[in-house]
């Protein structure tokens, strides 16, 4: 039965053929080499032991945010306040630097990243509660909080932390004792990177192998017959978003300790739209998750590249991405057609 | 003191028009069981599409209103061939259109204006008066000296609630959201009763998205929406998805959005940064109450299959 | 009834198919072939219909007669075959196209929408362009025509459901069909209901119309039909004028070899005599929108025995087994397991003092459709050994569970991987009754558990509560619209009415029509 497993895969293939050709028809249309385009994404976030490790930091938000939004999207629920739960997690990480700057690496690091991830939790319990509590629809309540959250991290950024030398909303560099170790020079692999990965072996445990992994599941399959077999479908779906949010806190502590070394308005970036496109196209395998995560921070990295060297809007990312999300959806809508 | 009450509530009717487009445009294809959740980036890319048409044609608004409304529809055309013809979830297809809505409407900008140092403008609308009415005081310069896209969204208001709610052509419409099943059996047409309404509801979130250029600023940026598409449909929720209460909703959620912008110069001791959240703490506040009287269409979201079996 | 179980109807057993006086049918449906996935329901199957005339279609439950007649008003699409009207060949491609034609069906499932009026209810869908004031008053017409009486602006949802039943026909009638299907018009109905269901049934073909009846019950299609056509498995087995055909003869042709008696051994074998299982004490619980009242129920169940709970749906049934799961908590009396007070448990709790429970909806309660087989198989006993093993699932325990299952229930496909949602109905049902029995509980609870399955699964599932009860000493109670089910295999046989026990009645007493009373509202002591 191996022709069956590989022929579920055929939407995908298919899907990716068609993105990869679609990057050269946009940049035909406005005008630019093709070739010249594939070249420069390639060597950009491929070709070069630095580049690779600028595709790497891409990716690690990219992949604990997809993460964030999966947990709860296994319950069924739509988790799309990942990104305000990122900034959060950033807003914890500096709080602890500047409030308690003297501790020793192997205590403050840690708790730097555990604050993180109590920070962003903490941004998603108003709307598990609304949603317990209310019914109210999880979509607009987190929507609303990354909202606040944005606004939260201009009036942090542009406080007593501020960075004065800087006439933008950021504040001060974090301590050094606070910074994640780099473990490998190039291409650049830091402990952020090992981080993200371990946080995934620990989601696809709780998962696929626990009994309440199991919930998870069954809530997200039929939340009434979980009901009446005893699983409180409310109480669990609530907080798998609670729970998608602690990873998206620790993706944003990481982002501070690993990289920016400071919060930043603005630091979410796209990574809140484009975490959702690995999630929607592989909820239920983590391995394909992780692969489209990586793809996406390939053609992040490349565009940024595209536009500094080609002129080309950046946006072809997030166009890139929609289109393989859509094609995907198409096919498996065709397919399902004609069985 | 009064005259800034006549500014605030003239601006509020003016901000109104965008939360009461896109709001309608969501009731009417909710009506008809489709949940659309891609406003905020729909409403981007018509504003990016109509801008440059009208850019384009030396400032001619009309063709950029008609060019922001077919891209809305578009997008609604999109959403109907993915989730009603190829039944996809609707928040995945939702979702993925408005991601591919956000980039688009950036990269067109780009792609044809450039980086420009002062981004062109375009002449926006101007207040109509309204012969006598509009010399009443107080109410005269709030509601009558509005532009004409604001009276247009109250008719269109109107007419929507008219058509589903007056009309047996409306009843029909409506009952393939409440139970596409039965009226399929009674012989509607379901899948094209939905593509219709999600075309047109579409193509009036994107005419809320075009306004936002053509009233308020005379530019495109890529803030244009900041949230707006958001909160609208929180608007068609507090309006419980019928046309007048959805009017209603618009208007005060309008009003949260100017008086967050109208605290800065209140002088009100409050930080810029909180007042900003001001529509969004109250969206949630809102949620609250809508959620406790609940009348949706029972079919919202699904979609139907005439060949599934039931059990 | 005794019937001759060894007799093959591989021919088509016809009665003199009658004195008809136009020689030109008004409907003939020929050869009509139609699969689902792989599962061929219909088999050249052939329907004549002459106008004025009331047809019973006969068959088990699966035997393929919705699916005729969906074919017929437009659901479905057949795959094979011709339909002929009026003399000419026509396409049924959507409802549309058929009620245009005149051909209107009430389906066995509410087809109305709840937050409409019952006018509005009416209106969806016609073709007339009238004012509302004429639309009601040709309404009220045909609703005085039929006996039919309804406030036309009231509200569907607060309608009970035998007024909906009638709204549904008069929404029928609406549309000046030609033929008018009926899809088991009296499911939902009392046996008193029910005589006054076939009454008007037989009314309505006086005026012209053709009238076609679903059911599965012989007594029924006697009673209201002028000619009797019996499916089985997909084909027609046999065409019969209700004046020239037995009752016993048409059960023999539509079931086929009667399951042997597996049920109840007479009185005197294994009586009852164990401890209380499940106590309810004066268990009443409040109502709400959606919800009937518990009012003072007292049941007991003891070890070994099967109590019957016999009643039409919607007489609190669902209230009943929901409380003794404890999702409804009840506001006064108590609800006992083994002798230990159970209001202040969870349903996790009762699951694991060993509570089973197999639902009525087995789709929408019973089970996690886009997940594997192995993993419906231990819903609700996850959480145990020997399924759970320290932090984690024991995976090799659910997946060699599931193999044993899947190979002696034999649930088709023969995969434990396969997802549940594809399986029919009746292997669902097989796979909710091997996960109540998974853990040797002590107490079964099952609602409606043979809704729907054909012969052979029905004998299976009522053959495992039988062996559980008397093999293992399992309390079961079993809820039951089927009296006939009931009275094969319980010992005793509670009735509910309105959220009441109107009356139990055991052993010799064990009667139809005393328990038809009963379930009517009538007490009984």
């Amino acid at each position: 039965m191996a022709d069956k497993r590989l022929l579920q895969f055929y939407p995908y293939l298919l899907s990716f053929v068609g993105v990869v050709l679609s990057i050269g028809v946009l940049l035909a249309v406005i005008g630019k080499n093709p070739f010249e385009g594939y070249r420069i994404l390639f060597s950009s976030s491929l070709g070069s032991p630095g580049s690779l490790g600028l595709t790497l930091l891409d990716f690690i938000p990219l992949f604990l945010m997809a993460l964030a939004f999966v947990v709860p999207l296994r319950a069924g629920k739509y988790n799309v306040g990942n990104e305000g739960q990122f900034l959060l997690g950033a807003v914890g990480a500096v709080t602890v630097s500047f409030t308690l700057p003297g501790l020793p690496p192997a205590v403050g690091l840690p708790l730097l990243l555990l604050t993180g991830m109590l920070f962003g939790s903490l941004w998603a319990v108003v709307p598990a509660f609304l949603l317990y509590k209310f019914k109210v629809n999880e979509i607009v309540s987190t929507i609303s909080m990354n909202f606040i959250a944005y606004y939260l991290v201009l009036f942090v950024a542009t406080g007593p932390w501020h960075n004065p030398l800087v006439g933008f909303p950021q504040t001060n560099q974090i301590g050094a004792n606070y910074i994640l170790p780099v473990l490998i020079r190039s291409p650049q692999v830091g402990t952020g990177l090992i981080i993200a990965l371990l946080a995934a072996v620990v989601v696809y445990l709780y998962v696929s192998k626990t009994p309440a992994g199991f919930e998870l599941r069954a809530v997200g399959s039929n939340p009434r017959a979980s009901l009446v077999y005893g699983i409180r479908s409310d109480m669990v779906s609530a907080l798998s978003i609670v729970q998608g949010a602690s990873l998206a806190g620790l993706a944003g502590a990481i982002q501070v300790a690993g990289l920016l070394l400071s919060l930043q308005y603005g630091m979410q970036g796209n990574y809140g739209l484009l975490s959702l496109v690995p999630a929607l196209i592989s909820a239920s395998s983590l391995l394909g998750i992780g692969i489209i995560s990586f793809f996406i921070a390939i053609v992040d990295t490349g565009t940024s590249a595209l536009q500094g060297l080609m002129g080309v809007p950046y946006e072809i990312g997030l166009l890139i991405e929609a289109l393989f999300l859509l094609l995907v959806l198409f096919a498996k809508g065709y397919r399902r057609g004609n069985s | 003191m009064t005259n800034t009450i006549v500014d605030f509530l003239s601006f509020t009717l003016g901000v109104s028009v965008i939360y009461i487009l896109a709001a309608q445009g969501m009731t009417l294809a909710g009506r008809t069981g489709v949940f659309l959740v891609y406003n905020e980036g729909v409403m981007q890319a018509s504003a990016s599409a109509a801008f440059l048409a009208s850019y384009l044609s030396s400032g001619n608004l009309l063709l950029g209103f008609v060019a922001g409304a077919l891209a809305g529809g578009l997008f609604g055309l999109l959403m109907s061939v993915l989730s009603v013809t190829l039944k996809q979830n609707q928040f995945v297809v939702g979702l993925s259109l408005l991601i591919l809505a956000e980039g688009i409407g950036n990269f067109m900008y780009k792609a044809v204006i450039g980086q420009t140092i002062t981004p062109p403008t375009i002449p926006t609308l101007h207040g109509v008066f309204i012969p006598y009415i509009s010399k009443i005081p107080f109410l005269g310069p709030i509601v009558f000296q509005q532009n004409p896209m604001f009276y247009l969204s109250i008719a269109i208001s109107v007419f929507v609630w008219f058509l589903m709610y007056r009309t047996s052509y409306g009843l029909n419409v409506r009952a393939t959201g409440e139970n596409p099943r039965v009226a399929d059996t009674q012989g509607i047409n379901v899948h094209l009763t939905r593509y219709t309404y999600t075309f047109f509801g579409s193509a009036l979130i994107g005419l809320a998205g075009t306004y936002i250029p053509f009233f308020l600023t005379g530019s495109y940026t890529e803030s244009l929406v900041s949230g707006r598409g958001w909160i609208s449909i929180a608007v068609t929720l507090l309006g419980g998805w019928k046309p007048l209460n959805v009017m209603l909703s618009g208007l005060v959620f309008a009003g949260f959005e100017v008086f967050s912008v109208y605290g800065q110069l209140l002088g009100l001791p409050v930080s810029s940064d909180f007042l900003l959240m001001v529509p969004f703490i109250a969206t949630l506040l809102i949620l609250i109450q809508v959620y406790r009287n609940a009348e949706l269409p029972q079919g919202l979201g699904k979609n139907y299959d005439r060949e599934s079996k039931v059990d | 009834m005794v019937l001759n179980a060894d007799a093959p109807h591989e021919t088509i057993a016809t009665g003199n198919p009658g004195t008809k006086p136009q020689s030109i049918p008004l409907l003939s449906m020929r050869s009509i072939v139609k699969k689902f996935g792989g599962n061929l329901v219909l088999d050249h199957v052939d329907l004549d219909l002459w106008s004025g005339e009331t047809v019973a279609l006969l068959g088990e439950n699966g035997a393929g007669k919705s699916t005729l007649m969906n074919i017929l008003s437009g659901l479905y699409r057949a795959d094979e075959g011709e339909i002929i009207f009026n003399g000419t060949p026509i396409r049924v491609r959507s409802p549309n196209d058929a009620i245009t034609l005149g051909i209107t069906m009430v389906h066995q499932h509410f087809e109305l929408i709840q937050n409409f009026t019952v006018l509005e209810n009416i209106m969806i869908g016609s073709k007339r362009k009238e004012k509302k004031e004429s639309v009601l008053e040709r309404v009220h017409k045909l609703a005085s025509l039929n006996g039919i009486t309804i406030d036309m602006n009231a509200t569907v949802k607060g309608l009970p459901i035998g007024v909906q039943q009638k709204v549904e026909i008069l929404k029928a009638l609406y549309r000046d069909p030609r033929i008018l299907i009926l899809d088991e018009p009296t499911s939902n109905l009392t046996p008193q209901e029910v005589d006054s269901m076939l009454s008007t049934i037989k009314r309505l073909a006086s005026s012209g119309l053709s009238v076609v009846f679903i059911t599965h019950k012989v007594r029924e299609a006697l009673a209201a039909a002028s000619r009797i056509i019996v499916l089985k498995n997909g084909r027609l087995v046999g065409k019969f004028l209700g004046s020239e055909v037995t009752a016993e003869s048409l059960v023999e042709i539509m079931m086929g070899a009667r399951p042997s008696s597996i049920l109840k051994p007479e009185s005197g074998g294994f009586k009852a005599q164990g401890k209380p299982v499940l106590v309810l004490s004066n268990v009443s619980t409040s109502p709400s929108r959606h919800r009937i009242a518990l009012r003072r129920i007292n049941l007991t169940v003891n070890e070994g025995e099967i109590l019957g709970i016999a009643g039409v749906s919607g007489n609190g049934q669902r209230e009943l087994v929901e409380t003794i799961m404890m999702q409804i908590k009840p506001s006064d009396g108590s609800v006992s397991l083994f002798g230990k007070n159970a209001n202040s448990l969870t349903t996790r709790d009762i699951i694991s003092m060993g509570v089973s429970y197999i639902p009525e909806d087995r789709l929408g309660d019973g089970i996690l459709p886009n997940m594997p087989v192995y993993e419906n198989l231990v819903l609700g006993l996850h959480d145990s050994p020997p399924f759970k093993k320290g932090w984690m699932m024991n995976r090799d325990a659910i997946l060699s569970t599931a193999s044993s299952i899947v190979e002696q229930y034999r649930i088709n496909p023969p995969s434990i991987a396969v997802m549940s949602g594809v399986l029919s109905g009746g292997n669902i049902q097989k796979l909710l009754i091997a996960r109540s029995v998974l853990l040797k509980p002590k107490v079964i609870i099952a609602h409606n558990p043979t809704r729907g399955l054909d012969a052979r699964t029905t004998e299976f599932v009522l053959k495992s509560l039988v062996q559980q009860s008397r093999e293992n000493g399992t309390g079961v109670l079993l809820l039951s619209e089927d009296l006939d089910e009931l009275i094969s295999i319980c010992d005793r046989i509670a009735v509910m009415f309105r959220g009441e026990i109107v009356g139990e009645v055991e052993g010799k007493e064990i009667d139809r029509y005393t328990i038809g009373a009963m379930m009517a509202g009538n007490k009984v002591n």
